[in-house]
């Protein structure tokens, strides 16, 4: 075990949120029990529960060094892609191709970045994976759908695969006077990402009046977007101290975080409304599947990731 | 039949293969005789749903992809009951469950 020690004051600050979080929900039930809003504090207390385990997940990835954080991203990719493809309606033909990206390309894909090989991670998946996955469907000859089955695989590689793997990419970066401490980097991105959504589902709980794509997600409102992305940045900036940025850099990441999370949750909820699918899997009480905590995670890593090398580290 | 009298439990596919996942495949007769030989044992349908998916005829290794599985009141054979009567209700019973 070598927990970072930059890093115990967030994990003690999030179990002293969750803590309070849990009394409350505890609160709410004992006063509340067999009332009209029953459902909603079940479901609250069922996410505060999650919560707990989802951090105590991360904590200990995170305690087995480099590898475990890689390995437990590289699962999450896993999970996350699994989910995707049973909402795609592939064929039969399909079969050796989806056999090859899940048991393949993720792991292929991971072990590009413990190898620290930034030129293969950053074109494994587009460049070559994107070639080879028609092909393995071509050669079982059925020309249905090809074009829209082709791109459907490609995209659950996309966001599940390579978007995703930006997280633990930020172990390799070269940020001078941070050496060592690039963990921190992982921590301050899911830490505001997950934040910023659950600030802007408060905000837009208590405040939330004008909806954002009404047809796509009822949650999303324009004083939740608003108000979550505010209090994120302001949270980004707070803890600039922990980044290798200056508190307005840091505060502007977090904005870059939270409102890149924000389109993302967006542009996963077409998908989802498209199938007919509220949740993406049942992996997670309360949250529904892998995929349905992750998609803002999924559209802010590469950007956060390559704003971070671009400005700060070196090549 | 041996593990039935002995009052265990047996999962039978009663398609005898695996489908397309397109329709449910005719039942074999199986099950029938099976049910006529122990009376007393309770039939418990179950769908599988979207395995067909995990591993298609003709492949060797299968995808990752979730499935969910259903489980239905049980039937119980009626002394004498023809066989394709008794196929028949074991087949509704089945198809209830498949989810939408």
């Amino acid at each position: 075990m070598n927990f970072p020690a930059e890093s115990i004051p967030i994990f003690g600050a999030l179990g002293a949120v969750l803590l309070a979080a849990s009394g409350v929900g505890y609160w709410l039930h004992l006063r509340y029990a067999g009332g009209p809003s029953q459902g909603v504090i079940d479901n609250l207390n069922a996410r505060i529960r999650a919560w707990w385990l989802m951090i105590a997940v991360a904590g200990s990835a995170m305690a087995l060094g480099n590898g475990g954080t890689i390995g437990l991203f590289g699962l999450l990719s896993f999970l996350a892609f699994r989910e995707f493809i049973t909402q795609t309606p592939v064929r039969r033909a399909d079969h050796s191709a989806l056999f090859f990206s899940s048991f393949l390309v993720i792991p292929a894909q991971y072990w590009l970045v413990a190898a620290n090989w930034y030129g293969m991670f950053a074109i494994f998946i587009p460049v070559y994976v994107f070639l080879t996955l028609p092909v393995l469907s071509a050669l079982f000859a059925d020309e249905q759908k090809f074009l829209q089955r082709t791109a459907e695989m490609q995209w659950g590689l996309m966001i599940c695969a390579y978007c995703l793997s930006h997280v633990p990419a930020l172990l390799t970066l070269k940020v001078p006077g941070f050496q060592g401490r690039e963990v921190q980097l992982v921590v301050f991105l899911v830490l505001i990402s997950q934040v910023s959504d659950v600030l802007q589902y408060v905000w837009g709980k208590l405040f939330g009046k004008h909806k954002i794509a009404a047809r796509l997600s009822p949650n999303k409102t324009v004083e939740g977007f608003a108000g979550g992305v505010l209090s994120a940045t302001l949270l980004g900036g707070a803890l600039w101290g922990f980044t290798p940025f200056p508190p307005l850099f840091a505060a502007a990441m977090a904005f870059l975080i939270a409102v890149s999370g924000f389109l993302g949750g967006l542009v996963m909820s077409a998908i989802k409304r498209d199938r007919g699918i509220k949740d993406w899997g049942t992996l997670i009480e309360g949250h529904g599947g892998t995929l349905d905590r992750l998609d803002s995670l999924c559209f802010s890593a590469p950007l956060f990731f390559h704003a971070t090398r671009y400005f700060y580290s070196l090549y | 039949m041996d593990a039935l009298s002995r009052g265990e439990s047996l999962i039978f596919f009663p398609e005898g293969t695996r489908g397309t996942g397109d329709a449910l495949l005719p039942f074999k007769s199986g099950i029938h005789h099976l049910v006529r030989c122990v009376p007393r044992a309770e039939v418990v349908p179950v769908w599988i749903d979207n395995a067909y998916r995990v591993m298609p005829k003709g492949f060797i290794f299968p995808v990752p992809l979730l499935c969910s599985m259903s489980f239905g009141t049980p039937l119980r054979y009626t002394e004498g009951e023809p066989k394709e009567d008794f196929l028949f209700r074991l087949r509704s019973a089945m198809l209830e469950l498949r989810p939408q």
